[in-house]
């Protein structure tokens, strides 16, 4: 019940955030030199006046801004200026499936591998499987996805031919493997490093010694007694975690040819496309918000001693 | 019958990067069955580290020599499947700050069922109310709750009278406890002791208590060792030592404890200097230089325990009268 | 132990990790390449070699690494592109470490409620999505290098500002600074004297790790297009030339990619070991 009541408590927060992220956004792209139409230089002024009076670029910009956050209300985020045809809304709701089951799948495998990865090595502190381990995550935190991942199809795709390469074949999993594992890669790195250092920190505790004067076995000093607060920084770096993924999503989509919604970003903001780069942002921020939200709940759920107050 | 406890000639040195240091230098000492042994000295002596080598939890850099068997077995570099099946059930510690010994993030509840479903292989209910029964029988007020609640939610004296109640969940044939009361104010701390001196009666249990604090010693124990610097410079029966100190290091530790009888000191007594650097090795007794006794012989050569009258045994070469 | 002493262990720990030293070398050689390597090659990185068009990498030919799509020289081109990751890296990392130092100093010296304020600031901005706005102001101010240095450096001064704040809140209390207050010296003097070469350790370290964060940064903005511009060469444009055309020409985004990771690579390892030869719990 505390938790549900804090949870609303920082929902309702997030919206001034919010909001203001909107604005900053909506006058900041305005306030770019050119506009949606320039770059169609064989249209005559006359279209692209008309062009502009039929999306309401000739309204003085505070009244675009009224009109647009009117919209918002509604769930409206207007239409795209460069993708005839199509509202914001109806580009972002074709891509995000594919962008979220990417991004949602790099995220948990990041966060999966790099729990168990970072356990482990603090289980062989100062062995040789922890240097190894830390070694290769030294690696993955500094090679970036758009290296990795032409890398990666180089080898699979194009050597070995298991893989395909690039491209999208509706739904087919062999397309996602190499985007994943070049998505996941840094934040698993980072998250098996933070593991270790936690995880070290627990293990030479008191109540771990305690619960090996009980005659615990390992499994559960390590899965009940352990893993819990030392996943508490892990929780921390959730959302700097998805922002990393998110990212990286950007160029990742572009290399292996999946038709999400991290292109649209970089093409609306260099193509003028106002609506577009608003929606965009307002999905990033949002989804960045409520990973803030989540990974305060959990840090609340792993450690009792946390006590949520909004 | 022998004893449940009996360590010889334990020594134990961690492996630093740059010296080995000796925490525990050839320390011999029996434990019966049902029998409260009291281990004092300051901090620093070794009396934590003795209680680890016993439970056989010391770091992996320690170098451990001697031997150490509980209920006549070998214990020492034992196996730890064969330690697991010991720790908890027929042997089991006390920690001394319960604030930090007791895992933050399971209720009480869970952190003593535990311990049943493991060595009696009850099921979670039936462990969770022999818990319970447990808890009431350490006197924790308003067990039940308590049970549900997370260490942070208790006060010092009911962390500390859990961790006793845990350790007595098996009826262990020992405990040690490290410094029971220290972390207790001290109210709180003569309701620990008489915890802890009821559970011995119930049980039976053998207790090694460890503690710097003589006026908790004098309440519990059978027989009294006295540490310093990692060796054993005096052993008697509690009466014996506390009517007539023989070595001066003990003597010198009774006369710091305040009392509350008696006519008042014009001031407190303290121990001038401090413990040698356990990393330096003594020529003579490690005491000497803070000793009121010493002489030429004791800077030279360090003193054996040796038998006095009784079961008195002291390292000294001048030895208090009686 | 004293300051000296401290300073000495951890240069010895240093030296003892070969890890740190190899990346260490790495570190210096690739940037005398990246000074040095240019002139030593016959070519320019804008020259086209129509006779020489994707030609793979040998050292029968002038082009010891092979040329682009374009027949230029992809050595000459790589480490022109690494002296522009390098540069903009370690500007990007002065101007945050400026601006994080000065805003730490005084918001950890100063305390209360300015000390609050300041970090609410800070908390908000770490909140927003900033590689947004960063990806935005190229686009606004058009692809100018020297506007992308300073939006960088913009973005990651906050960790380095929290970091700073909390060594001088510890600072604060000690002896030194009551001294020096108490022999009349002014907040501004005493930030700058005494509380800032005390944090130089921690400072060193984070830096060692900001200049990757920032070569990777560029590079990716590099790579979408938002960065450098053609024909000069950095290692995100390199890199984003050579996955096109990696099937043909896979030593088009091998030789860039491997410079990058082992200059990322060397940078982190470098970062780490600085990390724990600093560190004071362990001795």
């Amino acid at each position: 019940m505390h938790t549900i009541r804090y949870f609303l408590g920082r929902l309702c927060g997030a919206v001034p955030t919010l909001f203001a992220i909107i604005t900053i956004t909506f006058f900041l792209v305005r306030v770019a030199p050119g506009g949606p139409f320039d770059q169609e230089q064989t249209l005559p002024p006359e279209v692209v006046a008309n062009l502009n009076a039929a999306y309401g670029l000739d309204q003085p910009v505070w009244i675009q801004y009224a009109r647009y956050l009117r919209g918002l209300a509604h769930f409206d985020f207007g239409p795209s200026f460069r993708y005839k045809d199509f509202t914001v809304t109806e580009l972002i709701a074709q891509g995000l499936p594919v962008s979220f089951t990417l991004g949602a799948l790099a995220i948990s495998l990041a966060l999966v591998g790099g729990v168990a990865i970072g356990t482990f090595a603090a289980l062989r502190h100062r062995r040789a499987a922890d240097h190894v381990s830390m070694v290769i995550a030294a690696v993955g935190i500094a090679i970036p996805s758009f290296v990795l991942l032409p890398a990666l199809g180089l080898f699979f795709g194009i050597y070995l031919h298991w893989l395909p390469v690039a491209g999208w074949d509706e739904g087919s999993v062999a397309d996602l493997v190499l985007p994943v594992i070049a998505l996941c890669l840094p934040p698993l790195a980072y998250i098996s490093r933070l593991t270790r250092g936690s995880m070290l920190e627990v293990l030479g505790s008191p109540y771990i010694r305690t619960a090996m004067a009980k005659g615990l076995p390992l499994g559960t000093i390590v899965f009940r007694h352990a893993l819990r607060p030392a996943l508490v920084p892990v929780a921390s770096y959730l959302a700097p975690a998805v922002a990393m993924v998110m990212t990286g999503s950007l160029v990742v989509e572009t290399i292996a040819g999946l038709p999400g919604i991290g292109r649209y970003l970089v093409q609306g903001a260099l193509n003028r496309d106002y609506t577009l780069v608003l929606g965009m942002v307002i999905v990033y921020s949002s989804l960045l918000i409520f990973m803030g939200l989540v990974a305060d709940i959990l840090i609340a759920i792993l450690d009792p001693r946390v006590r949520l107050e909004a | 019958m022998h004893p449940v406890l009996s360590i010889e000639n334990l020594s134990v040195a961690f492996r630093g990067a740059d010296a080995e240091i000796a925490a525990i230098r050839r320390v011999s000492l029996d434990v019966a069955a049902g029998e409260c042994v009291a281990v004092v000295g300051e901090s620093g002596c070794g009396k934590t580290q003795l209680c680890l080598a016993v439970m056989g939890l010391l770091p992996a850099n320690a170098a451990i020599g001697g031997s150490i068997r509980f209920d006549g077995r070998e214990i020492l570099a034992a196996p730890r499947a064969q330690m697991n099946a010991l720790r908890g059930a027929r042997l089991a510690m006390i920690f001394q700050d319960p604030q930090s010994a007791l895992t933050p993030h399971l209720t009480i509840g869970t952190q003593m069922a535990e311990v049943l479903v493991l060595h009696r292989k009850l099921r979670w209910r039936e462990a969770e109310a022999d818990a319970l029964a447990m808890l009431r029988r350490v006197r924790v007020p308003d067990a039940a709750r308590r049970m549900r609640q997370y260490p942070h939610e208790l006060s010092g004296g009911m962390r500390q009278r859990v961790m006793i109640g845990m350790s007595l969940l098996c009826e262990p044939d020992l405990v040690l406890a490290d410094e029971p009361t220290t972390a207790l104010d001290v109210t709180i701390q003569a309701q620990v002791i008489a915890v802890l001196r009821e559970m011995r009666q119930e049980f039976r249990t053998g207790i090694v208590l460890v503690s710097h604090d003589l006026s908790v010693v004098a309440g519990l124990a059978d027989r009294v060792y006295v540490m310093y610097a990692g060796c054993i410079v005096e052993s008697a029966a509690a009466a014996d030592l506390f009517g007539h100190a023989r070595h001066p290091y003990t003597s010198a530790l009774m006369s710091c404890v305040p009392r509350i009888s008696g006519p008042v000191p014009p001031r407190l007594a303290t121990l001038p200097g401090q413990p040698p650097n356990p990393a330096e090795r003594v020529a003579g007794c490690a005491f000497a230089p803070r000793c009121a006794f010493t002489s030429e012989r004791c800077t030279r050569a360090p003193p054996p325990l040796r038998p006095l009258e009784g079961s008195t045994m002291v390292a000294c070469h001048h030895p208090l009268p009686r | 132990m004293s300051e000296h002493g401290l300073w000495r262990t951890a240069l010895r720990r240093l030296c003892a990790n070969p890890a740190a030293l190899i990346a260490l070398a790495a570190i210096l050689g690739l940037t005398a390449l990246a000074i040095l390597g240019p002139t030593l090659n016959p070519n320019r990185y804008d020259t086209l070699d129509w006779a020489n068009i994707a030609m793979p990498p040998g050292l029968r030919h002038a082009h010891w690494l092979g040329t682009d799509r374009l027949g230029r020289d992809l050595f000459v081109r790589t480490m022109q592109g690494t002296r522009l990751s390098l540069a903009i890296g370690l500007i990007a990392t002065a101007v945050s470490l400026a601006v994080g130092i000065a805003y730490g100093a005084a918001a950890g010296y100063l305390g209360g409620r300015v000390d609050h304020l300041m970090m609410r600031v800070i908390e908000i901005l770490s909140g927003l999505p900033l590689i947004f706005f960063v990806i935005f102001l190229t686009v606004v101010f058009g692809r100018n290098i020297y506007l992308l240095f300073l939006a960088i450096g913009a973005i990651s001064w906050l960790n380095m500002a929290r970091i700073v704040r909390g060594q001088a809140m510890v600072i604060r209390g000690r002896e030194f600074i009551e001294a020096a207050i108490a022999s009349g010296a002014g907040s501004a003097r005493i930030i700058f004297r005494h509380v800032v070469p005390n944090v130089v350790g921690p400072v060193i370290d984070y830096a060692t790790l900001t200049v990757p964060q920032i070569i990777l940064f560029e590079s990716f903005l590099s790579f979408l297009g938002l960065g450098v511009q053609e024909p000069r060469a950095s290692l995100g444009t390199l890199i984003a030339q050579g996955a096109a055309e990696m099937e043909s020409a896979p030593w088009m985004l091998l030789v860039p990619g491997t410079v990058l990771a082992v200059l990322l690579i060397s940078f982190n390892l470098l970062g780490d070991a600085l990390r724990d030869s600093l560190d004071v719990k362990k001795s």
